[in-house]
Order: C-alpha cells, then structure tokens, then sequence
C-alpha cells in the first residue's frame, strides 16, 4: 500500500466532488432537509410511545394505581398480561422483550413501610431484553416514575426498588431517535450512491482500463474509495449534528464508539458497492442498483421509527440487515451512552465491512477475461 | 529466454480464446526499440485484444509476452513503470483540469514526469485549468497522451489515438507522436486509418481474424502486395471511361470528372496514351501514383478499412 497514491485518489476525487453539485445536495442538503421535514412534523405531536407490559400478580388497589399511573405516561403504551400466564411461554411466544412484574404482597409491604417498618421494601421484577436500546429508555422512565412515587411516601427512600440503574433521565423525543438514524442512512446512501456512480462512470470511461497499467493496485483504489466516503461521512455528520442542535437542540453523548460505528458504516457500505457494481454493464443501471440497496434498509431499519413498532416477519427481516445494526448502534452510543450495547452493534458491523473490504480485493479485478 | 536488446515486444504464438473462438490465432511479433509500429486491422480482428495482452490488462489463452525482456504475465508490477497507455475510447474524470488530471496520474509513478512540462509538449497551457469535460475530442485525446507519458515511458502504446477527430485535431496528434519517436520511444499505435499509418509508421502488421497476414515496411507492403501504379485522368469527358472499359481494363470512376484504372509499369502507360492520342479521346491532364496502403489492406482482407471506420 503507497500513502502517496492513496492520497493521490482521494485527493482527485475529492475535486470532483466538491464539483459535482448533485454529489453535495444529496451530502447535504438532502438530509438537512429530511431533519427539518420529519422533526418539525413530528415534534409538534407525539414522543415516541414504548409498549410496555405489565403482569400484575398483586391484584390490590394499590398494584392497580401503580398500573394506572404508568398508563398515564404517555411513552408507555400500557398492555397488561393475565396473571394465569406464564411468564416466560408467554414472551417467548409473543416476542415481548420488556414486562414489568408487580409481585404478590406489594400492597402488604407497602403499608407495612408506610406504618414504620423500616426494612420492608418492594421488589418489582423487570424482565427484559437488554440488546433492545429501547429496553433502556423504559427502565429509564420506570426508575423515574419509582422514585417518585418513593419520595411520596413519607420519610421513606428506596421502598420500590428497581434493580437497573438508570441512564436516561431527560426526555426523550422523536427527533432524538431521528438523528442518529438520520446519520446512519446519509453515511449509507453517500457511500453506496457515491461508490456506484464513481465506479460505473469510471469503469464506461475506460479510466479503470488506464489505471490498470499503471502502478496502483486495486487495494489501494478500495481503500482510497473508502477513505472518501468515510470523510464525506464525517462532513455530513458534522452538518446533520449541527443542523439538530441548532433547530431542535438536540445534544449527544460524545461517544468514541459511534465514531468507530459510522467509520465501519462508512467502510462496509463501499466495499458493498463495489462488490455489486461489477453486475451493472450501464452507468445508467446504477442509480437502480443504489435504490435496490439502500431503499429496503432505509425504511426496515429503524432510519425513520423504532423497529419495535413492525409487524414479527418485518422486525426479523430488519434484523437482517447491517443498517439495522448501525442504528443501534449509533443510539446506544449517542442517546444511552451504553458502551457495552453501542460495542456490540458496532463490532458487528466491522465485522461486515473486514469481509467485504477483502471481498472487494479478491472479487473485483481491472484485468480483464 | 529473454528479448535481445534492440527488440522490445517479443510475441510468440498468442492467442485468446473466447467461448471456443479464436479472437487471436497464433501471432507472432517483433518490435525494435525506437520504431514506430502500427498494428492494422478491421473491427473485431483482435486488434485491441492483442495490444491488451501485452499491456498485461488481459490475459492471454496461450503464448508468451516479453516486454522490455521482461515477462508481462509474471513482472507486470516491474513493466507497468516502463510503459504509457493510452487506451481505446479513453476519458477522464469530468469534474478535474487538464492539470490535476495529468498531475494524478503522475502522481501514480515514482517517476513522474513534469506535469508542466508535459502540458507544453502536448501544447495545453491554453487550457490547463480547463475542466476535462468541456474539452473537444482533439484536446482530450491529447490530454490522453500526456497522461500515457507521465511516467516518461519507453514503449508507448496509443489505441486508436485519432479515432473521432477532424482532420486538424489529428495532424496535431501526428505532430505529437512523430515528436514521440524523435524523443527514441518505442510506439505501439493501433489504428483504423491507412494515411496514419502510412504517415507514421516504420513497420506496419495488419490482422484480420486474429491471425497476423502481413508484416513489413509501408515500402515493402506496397511493393508485395501492392497493385503497381495507378493512373489517373483529370478533366474528362464522357467518350473516355467507356473507351478504356473496351480495353479490358477495371475502371474506376472516383468523380469530379476524374477516373482510375491500374497500370503495371511505364511502358503501359505510354501505350495507352498513344492509343488514346490516336481515337482522339479528350482529357486536361494525368496523374500517376503508386498504390498505397488502403489497396494493399483492400487486395488482403477483401474489405475496405474506410468503411469499417467508426
């Protein structure tokens, strides 16, 4: 690998970015103006809403007040579970991946507190599903609510405890969720539009023909290619970032692992499109090629609304696709600052982008049959 | 076995075969450093598929390739440094000028010629900080050729380097490449046109089939395979093609008021302007010349170059 000639082609290319007009509405105007379109249509109107089921094994007056006043939160969209189900069939069945347990006793040992007794608590039982970022946000609301209804019982901490700890204390609304999938899908679409197009364009001009006479190997044009788009990334990151705080006032965690998400993001779409545009014979097949891959990923995974809210066969589908483990991932670094969850999400996806960038340097050759 | 000195492409019994045909048959060619050589031939002779394998972006079926006395199929990474491409129907990047394209691909070589030097050899200081795109077809082609010579190269291959273009924009090309061989570099050219390799060219082979059908100077082609001289009547009126078609004679009506026929030496030009003289068959005046390329490649392939042309 020649840092001389890597530069060489990212420097070019570059040139013809900055000229290219279309190139930098769709870098970055096109999701400015997808921030502003959906956060003004949707700030105005809703948080986003959590199903949140609730198993309530007390039956007492007061396991139902606690009942009702999760109903009142409008970012919970309460389902109760009949207490003759079992538990654990019962989620596996229906795919539920957060309920809230009220234990029997709960009254007893609420009024036994509130007459005195010290070392009587409440333990409420949450089972969830902590690959799930929105498993993050419920117990964050939930812990809110226990603490305050906790402080309204007289002289009293920790009399409802709630074994997660809380990492989410403000609100949290649709544009917060937006954004970074609003990141996610622009970093897509840049690289896989800006990959096919090049590439098509150059391999119709004869330009691939020229080069593969000359001293720079395919690996050095991959990985100059990637290093492009994962700098036209960092642009429209930086633009989308802004245009959010400024606007809407949104604020992220500085999270190194959303960095390494969108890097590998970055890397993994270009290698993908250069693997896939060896199968277009026409530069004008290649916009058809950049919708067939960014399209589907774009409303399955999670860009636009929470996959929690699909059909089961959608949701499976999302989780299929390597977008949907950018979202994640970008969320639980950025809204939760979860490491362990942004981690995970994050070494799937450099995983994908390792096999295809040595995909790309096997699979994709100058020389001709 | 290595190339001697003086031969800078050795070929021996290529071929390339696709879906069980032979696009190229078993050629077999020499190349001297400094010459000029012209490869000629018809579309889908297998032209730009030969001079492809030797440049090592295709690879052969069968034979051996020795570039500069080196091996293309194993030292590529050693050839490409000592050669300049300009391929068939090339084109560059639309959004860059004339400067940062060839200051790229310079930039690819350890080597790397001048950029500004280059851009005054091929005579764009004009134009150098105009965008590819808005180029004409002469100054792109140019452009091309400066970008085959960034590396300053030995051997420079040009694919079809005055396809396209209007007669001026090919003469300055001609300009450039007799500039080239001026400068001692080896060219490969591969054309269409007869006067271009009449104009340029040391050796000439022309392919048809895939096979190689005829190797030599312009000369010595024209002297083999050439139909002698051709003889040539301005200002004529009607009585005389119909007078020499009653000689048993091909004629060849070319228009303007001008016909042909061939002639084998002087004694038979003579002759037949004595018979004319006494028929009393009018013209203004003569013209004789020997034959020339484009006969030669008609009287071996049975097809006309002109007519294939793009």
């Amino acid at each position: 690998m020649d840092p001389v000639r890597i530069w060489s082609v990212f420097n070019i290319t570059l040139k013809g970015f900055l000229r290219d007009k279309g190139g930098l509405f769709f870098t970055f105007l096109f999701p400015i103006m997808l921030i502003l379109l959906f956060g003004f249509i949707f700030s105005e109107t809703d948080e986003v809403e959590y199903p949140m089921h609730i198993q309530d094994l007390d039956g007492t007056e007061m396991s139902v007040n606690l009942t009702e006043m999760l109903k009142g939160i409008s970012s919970f969209d309460v389902k109760m579970i009949s207490t003759d189900e079992d538990l654990d069939i019962y989620l596996k069945d229906n795919d539920i991946n957060f309920v809230l347990v009220i234990p029997n006793g709960y009254q007893d040992s609420l009024m036994d507190r509130m007459k005195g007794d010290r070392n009587s608590t409440v333990d409420l039982t949450v089972k969830y599903d902590p690959s799930r970022s929105s498993s993050q946000v419920k117990l964050s609301i939930l812990n809110g609510v226990l603490q305050e209804m906790n402080t309204r019982i007289e002289g009293v901490e920790d009399t409802i405890i709630l074994e997660p700890e809380s990492i989410f204390t403000e609100d949290f609304e649709y544009i917060d969720f937006f954004i970074p999938g609003v990141l996610g899908m622009t970093v897509m679409t840049g690289a896989v539009f800006g990959t096919i197009f090049g590439d098509s364009e150059m391999r119709q001009k004869g330009i691939f023909r020229k080069l593969s006479t000359t001293p720079i190997t395919r690996g050095e044009w991959i990985l100059s290619t990637m290093l492009f788009q994962l700098f036209a990334a960092a642009l429209s990151a930086v633009v989308i970032l802004l245009v959010g705080f400024l606007v809407f006032g949104t604020t992220f965690y500085w999270n190194p692992i959303a960095i390494l998400v969108l890097v590998f993001e970055a890397f993994f779409f270009t290698g993908l499109a250069m693997l896939l545009v060896r199968f277009i014979k026409e530069a004008q097949s290649a916009s058809a090629l950049g919708n067939v891959i960014t399209f589907p990923m774009m409303f399955l995974s999670g860009t636009f609304f929470n996959v929690e809210g699909m059909p089961d066969f959608l949701q499976v589908i999302a989780k299929a696709l390597p977008l949907y483990y950018v979202n994640e991932g970008l969320r639980e670094a950025m809204i939760f600052n979860n490491y362990v969850e942004a981690t995970y999400n994050m070494l799937i996806v450099a995983a994908l982008a390792f096999v295809v960038f040595i995909a790309g340097v096997l699979f994709t050759t100058w020389r001709q049959d | 076995m290595a190339a001697s000195n003086d031969i800078v492409i050795e070929v021996k019994n290529l071929v390339k075969t696709y879906d069980k045909v032979n696009a190229v048959d078993g050629i077999d060619l020499k190349i001297k450093r400094g010459e000029i050589f012209a490869f000629l031939g018809p579309n889908g002779a297998g032209k730009t598929t030969t001079v492809e394998m030797i440049e090592g972006i295709r690879k052969p079926t069968k034979g051996s390739i020795m570039l500069l006395s080196l091996d293309v199929a194993k030292d590529s990474g050693k050839v490409k440094p000592r050669i300049g491409v300009l391929p068939q129907e090339f084109s560059s990047f639309d959004k860059v000028t004339v400067k940062e394209t060839i200051s790229f691909f310079s930039s690819l070589y350890k080597n790397g010629k001048k950029v500004d030097d280059l851009i005054e050899l091929l005579d764009l200081s004009e134009y150098r900080n105009k965008l590819y795109q808005n180029l004409s077809g002469g100054l792109k082609q140019r452009v091309g050729i400066a970008v085959a010579l960034v590396n300053d190269p030995e051997v420079v291959f040009l694919d079809e380097p005055t396809t396209g273009l209007d007669p001026r924009s090919r003469q300055d090309v001609w300009k450039v490449i007799k500039g080239l061989k001026g400068s001692g570099k080896t060219i490969f050219l591969t054309t269409h046109y007869m006067e271009e390799a009449q104009e340029l060219a040391d050796r000439v082979a022309v392919i048809n089939h895939g096979k190689i059908i005829a190797e030599g100077s312009v000369d010595e082609l024209i002297d083999t395979y050439g139909t002698g001289l051709v003889l040539t009547f301005n200002g004529i009126g009607p009585k005389l093609p119909v007078f020499l078609g009653n000689t048993g004679r091909k004629v060849d009506l070319t228009g303007n008021g001008q016909v042909s026929i061939k002639i084998s030496d002087k004694d038979e030009l003579l002759g037949i302007l004595e018979i004319l003289k006494g028929a009393g068959v009018k013209y203004k005046g003569i013209n004789v010349r020997r034959s020339n390329l484009e006969e030669v490649f008609l009287k071996l392939t049975g097809e006309s170059l002109k007519q294939e042309v793009k």
